[in-house]
């Protein structure tokens, strides 16, 4: 731009320093994101191919058959078990928790400096580090509540029924993890319903909660979903909080207990197997780490089926729910 | 235009001044909207016109922002921001209709009827009663008595817009508020609101806010003239029989205002 | 209407179900909701009030110093004053009691317990740093490039990739290190002109094998050979495997926010400069970055921020030395693996478990500092936007 302006020919075949550049450079940009799509892409294919094989051996046995001879052979079947049963608690939990106190934050708190103080609160505990949640489930939830629960029910530190890891401490640790993911959607989705919508239904003389019930609470369902879906699949998946706090080396037993002698229910005092923390004893902590390797692999792929599954139909729900905000 | 003046008044309000946090909107506004007539409110953009409407039925409060009013209004005689007054029976009494049609993502049938059941209505067949009646109050029964059951969003813009003065109607309010209804909508729709305006007049009071000063004049009966002045806070510079406002315009004002658009 | 309301009276009865049911809901609401609220604060109070009490290892005394260094009776080997090893009559090394500053971190070590943080922050910095200057590159690059620049059809591949990315849980990502990364950085270093450079550059091998920096020569040679070997008990993890690891979950958090950031600037300012004749790259980088440069700030913080707390990918790939090197090829052990891995053993309310708490509200606070000012940052630029830049 320095010389005098002189005719340039609007044309494709500007061979000038320019253009080459930003050829090469954007070239540079798309080869860097191809390949992590291509890293992706394989490091996904490894784990399917590393895995497959020992998954689907004896009609996917190993989904549902206990580890054997230590921890060398046999299944996950435990661990799936363990993991489903730590999230369902889990979302028991969080679910109710974190969605009241959005609908309390955006319908009733709304512009209140306290709701903000508290939305900024909610954000900095997304980025606290997991096992910062592992210490605090360890001190407050095993130590502090198990261990008085015990005192209070006469049970001694020697033996007790709740002061020691368990299921029920480690979801509800989880539960704290996955708290901010269930308020932030569940906000972005009562925030969605138009402002008209609320005032249509006040302006015919509804109160507010009827106004709630009625008008904004149907519309942000698939919101609220999509939160707790995401909210699942994290809990699934973190390893750091359930450290401590009620994951087992290796158990025979199901944390199950029988009610009327047949249903079998979650026992909330037991400790529990579960697949993330499977796949690191596995790797790190079995007596022949080499020997184990497909069960490593087949473990995890299993772990990321499930996540992945969840995060799917999450994404799926969003899309829908985008369009229909949209609209 | 109506012979008979000695209508008492549906809202009277004193004095009122309106504030979004500590920015006031309107000052000082002392109005009479007199029963079973249109009251047209007019007057150029941002002063406050909407502002003043929305506090007739305490909507504002829902918006979330900190709003405050000073002054008095009262409804039929009523101080309607006494301390223990209902909000949501005053809005019963007195509803309201949007700038743009707001249909909630239902069907027609329970759109209209979600303001009878909020008190109480169960009953299929009393729904059916009120929503029926409600729908031909709005003339739009013939149009959509097939489909009552398909969702309201399905609706023209006009029709929406009807829709939700057919809701308002289903709980029976004493006072309509109005705040642009037509500002989305085409000439052809308009037309239809406003031949609702004057057939809804008979038995109820319609307070309507309007850019339209045409459409002030065809349906109106009363008219209140707003405008700013710099200090951005609305004022009522005249109020009287639309008739005279707009014949003989008392305010210097309120001539420019309307001779500069009809000029 | 099967129930009227009087057409007269605004009032309604107080004691009416309506009323108490109104009432009751949003008490119930905020009940809750300071429930939740309260577990979010008991999680600041409790974590700092067990930080404190870590202050106060070594016999109630609060000393903070003993976190720094500690200062031991050290056995060392007696060189002569031409810098051989001195040996007595027999042949044997002499070795004379010296008073040396100790940075270690041995909680259990049996005579004393050492709670040096120094090789625990070098292990994070060791991880944290390179992932996160790796996973920022990637991260912002894939961002613009997703935003401004890519057509949509790659857009709908890469996206939906890097949202995979985001949705893999730490514990495979850290498998994943242990096991193909660190063999890939293994045959790597052993590639003979990459091992030829890290070996004989001078200077640079002093830089990354430390513990190798005497003369060059045969012993050297061996000695970095054996540290390319890559450190403790024949295992081939180290920090840049574990930074490796971790960059892979710091990517789509920074692209992610980058791309946020930068779909947060208007498309005004994309118009006003093509209008002027800019091609989509001049609009990019001369318009649209400058206008976005603090959300991609931003981005970058909350990507470290992510980095120094991950935890399964450390624990699980970095081999977990706690030595003082600052070479990315040798072992590390970071604060949050240090947790993971030693509050298992720790008897609660002991030295070792208040230690630990004491690392663990340090942690807290770091992130939590950085979370901060990443939220900070991104609030101000939203309220820039929204004003109109």
């Amino acid at each position: 731009m320095s010389e005098a302006v002189k005719y340039v020919p609007i044309s494709k075949e500007d061979l000038s320093y320019k253009s080459v550049r930003e050829t090469f450079l954007e070239g540079l940009l798309s080869g860097l994101s191809w390949l992590l799509v291509a890293f992706i892409v394989a490091f996904l294919g490894i784990i399917v191919v590393r895995g497959f094989p020992t998954v689907s051996a004896n009609g996917f046995e190993f989904l549902y058959t206990s580890p054997a001879k230590g921890l060398d052979e046999g299944g996950v079947g435990p661990a799936i078990f363990g993991t489903v049963a730590l999230v369902l608690l889990m979302t028991l939990f969080a679910l109710p928790i974190g969605v009241l106190t959005s609908v309390y934050l955006v319908e009733y708190a709304g512009g209140r400096q306290s709701s903000r103080i508290i939305r900024a609160a909610v954000n900095n505990l997304a980025g606290v580090p997991s096992i910062v949640f592992g210490l605090f489930g360890v001190a407050f939830f095993v130590l502090f509540l198990g261990r008085g629960l015990d005192g209070l029910l006469g049970y001694s530190t020697s033996d007790p029924l709740f002061g020691k890891p368990a299921i029920l401490w480690a979801a509800a640790t989880m539960a704290l993890l996955v708290l901010p993911i269930v308020i932030v959607n569940t906000e972005e989705a009562l925030l969605a319903v138009p402002v008209s919508l609320r005032q249509g239904s006040q302006a015919l003389g509804g109160t507010q909660w009827q106004t709630i019930s009625r008008v904004v609470l149907p519309q942000a369902v698939p919101g609220i979903l999509t939160g707790s879906i995401l909210s699942i699949s994290r809990g699934a998946g973190e390893v750091a909080p359930i450290l401590f706090t009620g994951a087992a080396f290796l158990l025979q037993d199901l944390p199950t207990t029988q009610v009327f002698g047949v249903v079998p229910f979650i026992d909330p005092t037991k400790q529990f197997m579960e697949l993330g923390y499977h796949i690191f004893i596995l790797a790190t902590q079995s007596s022949d780490v080499e020997k184990t390797r497909p069960a490593q692999y087949a473990a995890t792929l299993v772990l990321l089926v499930i996540t992945f599954s969840l995060n799917f139909a999450a994404i799926i729900l969003r899309a829908q729910f985008r369009k229909r905000a949209i609209r | 235009m109506r012979t008979e003046q000695k209508n008492r008044n549906a809202v009277n309000t004193q004095k009122v001044s309106f504030f979004y946090g500590p920015k006031r909107a309107i000052e000082d506004i002392s109005a009479e909207m007199p029963e079973r007539q249109v009251t047209a409110i007019i007057g150029p953009s941002g002063c406050g016109k909407s502002t003043f409407l929305k506090a007739l039925n305490r909507i504002s409060e829902t918006s979330g922002s900190s709003v405050r009013v000073e002054g008095k209004i009262f409804l039929f005689g009523e101080d309607i921001y006494a301390k223990d007054v209902d909000v949501t029976i005053l809005r019963k009494r007195v509803g309201m209709v949007f700038q743009r049609p707001n249909p909630f993502p239902m069907t027609i049938f329970d759109n209209i009827a979600y303001g009878p059941r909020l008190f109480g209505a169960k009953g299929k067949a009393d729904l059916e009663v009120i929503v029926e009646r409600a729908l031909r109050q709005s003339a739009l029964w013939d149009e959509v008595k097939d489909r009552l059951r398909s969702s309201a969003l399905g609706l023209s813009g006009g029709q929406q817009q009807r829709m939700c003065i057919a809701r308002s109607l289903a709980v029976e309010p004493e006072v309509l508020l109005m705040d642009e209804p037509c500002s989305a909508l085409d000439p052809i729709a308009t037309l239809k609101i406003e031949e609702l305006i004057l057939e809804l007049r008979k038995n109820l009071t319609v307070i309507i806010v309007t850019h339209n000063l045409q459409q002030a004049g065809r349906v109106s009966d009363y008219t209140l003239f707003f405008t700013t002045d710099e200090s951005r806070i609305g004022n009522l510079v005249e109020s009287g029989p639309t008739r005279e406002i707009f014949s003989s315009p008392k305010d210097k004002r309120t001539e420019d205002y309307i001779t500069g658009r009809f000029g | 209407m099967t129930q009227t309301t009087p057409t007269s009276g605004l009032r309604s009865d107080k004691s009416s179900l309506k009323y108490t049911q109104e009432k009751a809901i949003e008490n119930s609401l905020l009940a809750v909701s300071t429930l939740a609220v309260l577990s979010i604060a008991l999680i600041f109070l409790l974590l700092i009030y067990q930080g404190l009490q870590g202050l106060t290892v070594f016999g109630g005394e609060t000393d903070l110093s003993q976190y720094w260094s500690a200062t031991i009776e050290k056995q060392e080997l007696v060189r002569n004053p031409d810098g051989s090893i001195k040996t007595d009559a027999d042949g044997d090394f002499v070795y004379e009691a010296n008073t040396v500053t100790s940075y270690d971190w041995q909680p259990t070590s049996s005579d004393t317990k050492k709670f040096s943080l120094v090789p625990l922050m070098i292990g994070s910095a060791k991880v944290a740093i390179p992932a996160a200057i790796l996973a920022s590159m990637v991260g912002l690059l894939v961002a613009i490039y997703l935003s401004e620049l890519a057509p949509p059809q790659v857009r709908e591949v890469v996206k939906p990739a890097l949202e995979l990315l985001a949705g893999v849980p730490s514990v495979v990502l850290g498998f994943f290190a242990l096991v193909t990364i660190a063999a890939f950085v293994q045959w790597f270093v052993h590639i003979p002109w990459v091992f030829e450079f890290l070996t004989q550059t001078p200077g640079l091998n002093r830089l990354m094998f430390p513990s190798c920096s005497f003369e060059a020569g045969p012993l050297q040679q061996t000695c970095l050979e054996r540290a390319l070997k890559l450190g403790t008990q024949g295992t081939y993890l180290n920090t840049l495997v574990g930074a490796l690891g971790v960059a892979l979950v710091v990517i789509p958090i920074v692209a992610t926010i980058a791309e946020d950031a930068l779909r947060a600037v208007p498309n005004s300012i994309r118009d006003a400069s093509m209008a002027l004749g800019a091609s989509r790259w001049q609009t990019a980088f001369n318009a649209v970055l400058p206008a976005a440069v603090s959300g991609l700030a931003a981005a970058v913080i909350l990507g470290l921020g992510r980095a120094i707390g991950e935890t399964m990918v450390v624990l699980m790939a970095t081999g977990n030395a706690s030595i003082l090197s600052g070479n990315v090829l040798e072992s590390g052990r970071a604060i949050t693996a240090t947790i993971a891995a030693e509050l298992g053993e720790a008897v609660a309310g002991g030295d070792h478990y208040n230690a630990l708490f004491f690392i663990g509200a340090v942690l807290f606070v770091f992130t939590f500092a950085l979370n901060i000012m990443g939220e900070i940052i991104i609030n101000r630029a939203r309220q820039k936007v929204r004003e109109g830049v």
